[in-house]
């Protein structure tokens, strides 16, 4: 299968972080898997893609580590669709997360800071 | 988990369905772009990527994917065996004779080393006393009454001590009495075991306070079915026993038959009754008389160690004391069931030698397998490389040709575990015709299945994992395009290595076999003293039918003149034991003029037999010097013996026997040596010029005694009808026992050779059997791989004669580089063998000549198929082939 080129324009996703997107993007409600997908992409103007291969698994991961909870529900377009929905756990590893990540920010942009 | 694991269908169908929805969703906003629908379908499907390898991944998450693969891979394996059958039923046939022989062996360990005594409580703390006194050198489970007492009665590390004597006696309703196996036993016997009453109850301390004074008996659970039918009105009732009125106590619990594995009395009788049931003879007095065991309880937190030096402590103050009896005792423990050290000591080592055996044929066996597994991986040489090619991980690969592998080797531990069942249950049902209640139980428990089970595992892996890794090691574009790989052409693969390991281990299996098996056939025909061919005997136990002495001389001059009179019939003897019969004994020899050694175990002893007028002629003994006993040697005439040339040599220091007196207890008037005869075997095979000494029966009276008849019939044991009449018309009620020719009743003797030289026979022609297959596969299979190249050899002139050559001559390097192996290993087994072996060299020439050639005829009819297959091969159909 061709592999796909990665667009000029999309950034590489950090190591790690796509869990912590995921988790960030249900914040707002349940959703499905494409529609955290697309949530992702719209939220980053386009810049992040995130590919199906990584997206689906990480739903899984985080469902059986329990910070994520499924419900089969009928969508928008009265399809059957599997809807996620962060558990408190969920949520208290969000907030870790993004101070965590705050901290990371904050320190690598110390270090590259023009001298 | 579980409930996920049951949920895996719907969980898979919930994750098409969500993956479903993605690409809908997907889709739907191409069409919703423009994009025509047929199209946005494909491009969406494409941008997603690879489902089956995302679904894969997903499901990596779930964790519990290694049950699902593992089904998987046992159904990949079942699919595989099956379109292999050939393969499959001899590699299951090799394991399961493999594992079956080993399990086998191994439930004769645990029946009777592991498995703690059955019916008994707490039997790890019981064992059986040994005494050993210096001459003989060995220590046997017997202790007089006398020292039984005063050890059970001077210790302080025993919770008990109980004695105990195997009596046999005829028992049974008046009018129909029958010979059985009974044990007198002291008071505190069932307690101290901890048996429990199946009905009524059992001796008690007050059933063993007065000499003679308590007629009772108690009956095992076997005794009452056979002798009574279990009868339920039993208990209670009366019963003749020898002759006397004795009431039955009760039954003991069913399972409980005793302390001892082998011997398995009928009924229990009390210790107050011994003089009574052995004919008026109290051993209980004589501290010389060495006929009871004794079995003891151990106190808690004491071990074996401890008791034993706290016994000898007891021991040495009673060497001391008596010394005329004592002097030198020396105590042992063991724990009980095998006749305390007397069968345990050699039984351990032969086990030991037979378990190694059966070991070396699970070896050959696996070895087998793992060549088969071998040839089988270059058979699916193109599948594998197809597989890796695919992107297969080998580690996958590995993992499936084990599961695989697992089985098969399920299989054939399950074939070995019926194969012992059905081996042990024919065990149980063979009686050896010798005159005590021998029983051989060897139950197949649950450890023994936990057994096969295990090795047949471990067998799969160890010998699976070696031919796994080479099938995975497939260069793949030669095997891709069916190419022999002719181009790295190696002389020594690891097939061959095997085959020549697999014929090395079976010709050191055959010669063992071989040497034991002629070691027996040397002990049947060495000279034992007498001549078997021709002798019938029957045996008679006059006190049990309650006959004094009078009585019972009278009865045995009757039986002998008829008998003698009998057509057919060359010359009778009464003999007390015949030799290397059960119940052979010994006793001291004092020389006349010889100094009385102070301490016990210093006294020389002797075999000693009582025997009729005509005994050595009867017997074909050859007299050297003096006369044989005849009509002069009445009741209270002049004391004269007949000893061996033995005693002559050992106990005179070589001097002439002849006119020569001695005594067997100081206090008695000496015997006179009035004849000599052949030294022979008195007690078993491997003894070598034992001292031997016999009396006259009609001084020493004695009550049971052996008919031996010198017949002109074939064969002998068809005079035995006629002697029985004789003996009925001059008693009906006498029971007759040991019956038979004297062939036969000296089976046991041989036991140990016999059962050695059978299984390791069977154990030889396994062996064969294998590793001619193993030559056989690896040669048909060296022949297929060539045949491309045979061919090419045929199309460019060789004949079939070089063919034949080429093959041979492959086949030759390996089956014997393995005999030169085998033989150079036999060499140093037989060193090991040596001690069990009668009158063979463990280098014995003969032996290697005989094996050799076996071998080597096996090896080339196991080559000859394939090969005569290789000169057929048509050299255009093996070139157009591929």
């Amino acid at each position: 299968m061709p592999k796909n080129t990665p667009n000029e324009n999309h950034i590489e996703l950090l190591q790690g972080t796509l869990d912590m997107l995921i988790l960030r993007t249900l914040q707002w409600g349940p959703q499905h898997g494409h529609g955290v997908g697309q949530a992702i992409r719209q939220s980053s103007a386009d810049l992040l893609l995130i590919e199906r291969g990584s997206l689906y698994p990480a739903l899984h991961r985080l469902e059986s580590r329990g910070l994520i909870e499924s419900e089969w529900k009928a969508s928008d377009l009265n399809r059957r669709a599997k809807y996620y929905r962060l558990t408190e756990a969920g949520r208290e590893q969000l907030v870790a997360e993004q101070s965590k990540w705050k901290l990371l920010v904050k320190t690598i942009t110390r270090v590259m800071r023009p001298a | 988990m579980r409930w996920d694991f049951w949920r895996r269908k719907g969980r898979n169908t919930d994750l098409d369905d969500e993956i479903a929805h993605d690409l809908a969703l997907e889709a739907e906003e191409r069409i919703r772009s423009g994009v025509a629908p047929q199209e946005a379908e494909q491009a969406s499907r494409r941008d997603f990527g690879n489902v089956g390898l995302l679904k894969e991944g997903i499901r990596e998450t779930w964790g519990w994917t290694s049950i699902e693969r593992f089904g998987r891979d046992l159904q990949y394996g079942w699919r595989s065996l099956r379109k292999s059958p050939l393969f499959a039923t001899m590699a299951v046939l090799s394991l399961a004779l493999g594992i079956g022989a080993n399990a086998t062996i191994f439930s004769v360990i645990n029946a009777i080393f592991l498995r703690p005594l059955p019916g008994v409580e707490r039997p790890s703390e019981l064992f059986s006393l040994n005494g050993k006194m210096g001459s003989r050198g060995s220590a046997v489970p017997l202790v007089s009454y006398p020292d039984y007492r005063d050890f059970r009665d001077r210790n302080s590390v025993l919770t008990g001590l109980a004695g105990m004597g195997f009596v046999p006696a005829s028992v049974g309703p008046k009018g129909n009495c029958q010979r059985m196996w009974g044990v007198t036993v002291t008071g505190n016997y069932f307690q101290l075991l901890g048996i429990k009453p199946l009905a009524g109850r059992l001796l008690q301390p007050e059933d063993d306070r007065v000499r003679g004074g308590h007629p009772v008996m108690v009956l095992t659970y076997t005794g009452w079915q056979k002798r009574f039918g279990g009868d339920p009105n039993i208990i209670g009732a009366k019963v003749q026993v020898n002759g006397r009125e004795f009431t039955v106590l009760g039954i003991t619990a069913k399972g409980f038959f005793g302390t001892e594995l082998l011997m398995t009395p009928d009924v229990y009788f009390s210790m107050a009754m011994q003089k009574e049931l052995q004919a008026g003879e109290d051993l209980q007095e004589r501290r010389s008389a060495r006929n009871f065991f004794a079995v003891g309880r151990l106190k808690p937190g004491i071990s074996m160690a401890q008791a034993e030096s706290a016994l000898n402590g007891i021991g040495q103050n009673l060497a001391k004391e008596y010394p005329q009896e004592d002097g030198g005792i020396e105590i042992k423990l063991t724990p009980p069931g095998l006749v305390g050290a007397y069968l345990r000591n050699p039984l351990i080592g032969f086990v030991a030698v037979m378990f190694g055996v059966s070991c070396l044929v699970l070896l050959v066996a696996c070895v087998n397998l793992a060549s088969m597994l071998l040839a089988r991986a270059g058979d699916k040489r193109k599948e594998t490389a197809i597989r890796l090619a695919l992107g297969a991980g080998r580690g996958v690969l590995i993992r499936q040709l084990l599961t695989e592998n697992l089985m098969v080797a399920l299989a054939g531990g399950a074939g070995g575990a019926l194969l012992t069942i059905w081996i042990t249950s024919a065990l149980a049902a063979w009686h050896p015709p010798v005159d005590v209640p021998l029983t051989v139980s060897v139950p197949v428990d649950m450890r023994v299945f936990l057994f096969a089970l295990v090795v047949s595992a471990v067998t799969a892996l160890l010998f699976g994992l070696l031919p796994a890794l080479q099938a995975t090691k497939t260069d793949l574009v030669p095997a891709l395009k069916n190419e022999a790989g002719i181009g790295r052409f190696r002389y020594w693969h690891l097939r061959d290595y095997m085959v020549a390991a697999q014929v090395s281990m079976s010709v050191l299996l055959l010669f063992c076999a071989v040497l034991v098996v002629k070691s027996l056939q040397r002990s049947l025909s060495a000279p034992i003293g007498f001549e078997t061919p021709g002798l019938a005997t029957v045996s008679f136990d006059l006190n049990m039918q309650g006959y004094d002495e009078p009585r019972g001389r009278e009865f045995e001059r009757r039986v002998l003149d008829k008998v003698r009179q009998l057509p057919g019939v060359e010359s009778a003897t009464l003999v007390d034991n015949i030799p290397l019969s059960s119940g052979v004994t010994w006793n001291a020899v004092y020389i006349e003029g010889k100094p009385v050694p102070k301490r016990a175990s210093d006294v020389p002893n002797a075999y000693a037999f009582t025997a009729s007028p005509d005994y050595f002629h009867t017997m074909r003994t050859r007299l050297i010097s003096g006369r044989e006993f005849d009509a002069r040697d009445k009741q209270g005439a002049q004391r004269v013996a007949i000893v061996n040339s033995a005693f002559g040599a050992r106990l005179l220091d070589g001097a002439n026997p002849l006119g020569r007196r001695f005594s067997t207890n100081t206090t008695k008037e000496p015997m006179e040596i009035v004849g000599v005869v052949e030294t022979g075997k008195y007690y078993n095979l491997n003894e070598q010029n034992q001292a031997a000494f016999w009396t006259p029966l009609d001084t020493w009276y004695k009550s049971k005694a052996a008919l031996v008849a010198r017949t002109r019939v074939i064969p002998p044991e068809s005079v035995v009808p006629s002697i029985r009449r004789v003996v009925r018309e001059i008693d009906p009620s006498i029971a007759l026992f040991a019956t038979g020719s004297v062939e036969d009743q000296l089976t046991f003797t041989f036991f140990a050779a016999r059962t050695a030289a059978i299984t390791l026979g069977a154990f030889g022609i396994l062996a064969l059997v294998l590793s001619a297959t193993g030559i056989y596969g690896v040669m048909a299979y060296a022949v297929s791989r060539r045949t491309r190249e045979i061919g090419i050899r045929m199309a460019i002139g060789a004949t079939q004669a070089h063919v034949l050559a080429s093959v041979a001559r492959s086949a030759g390097i390996l089956i014997g580089t393995g005999l030169v192996l085998g033989l150079g290993l036999a060499l140093g087994a037989g060193r090991l063998l040596e001690r069990i072996l009668y009158g063979v060299t463990p280098t014995d020439p003969v032996t290697f000549a005989i094996v050799f050639a076996i071998m080597l005829g096996v090896g080339a009819a196991a080559t000859f198929i394939p090969a005569r297959r290789a000169t057929r091969i048509d050299p255009m159909q093996a070139l157009r082939q591929e």
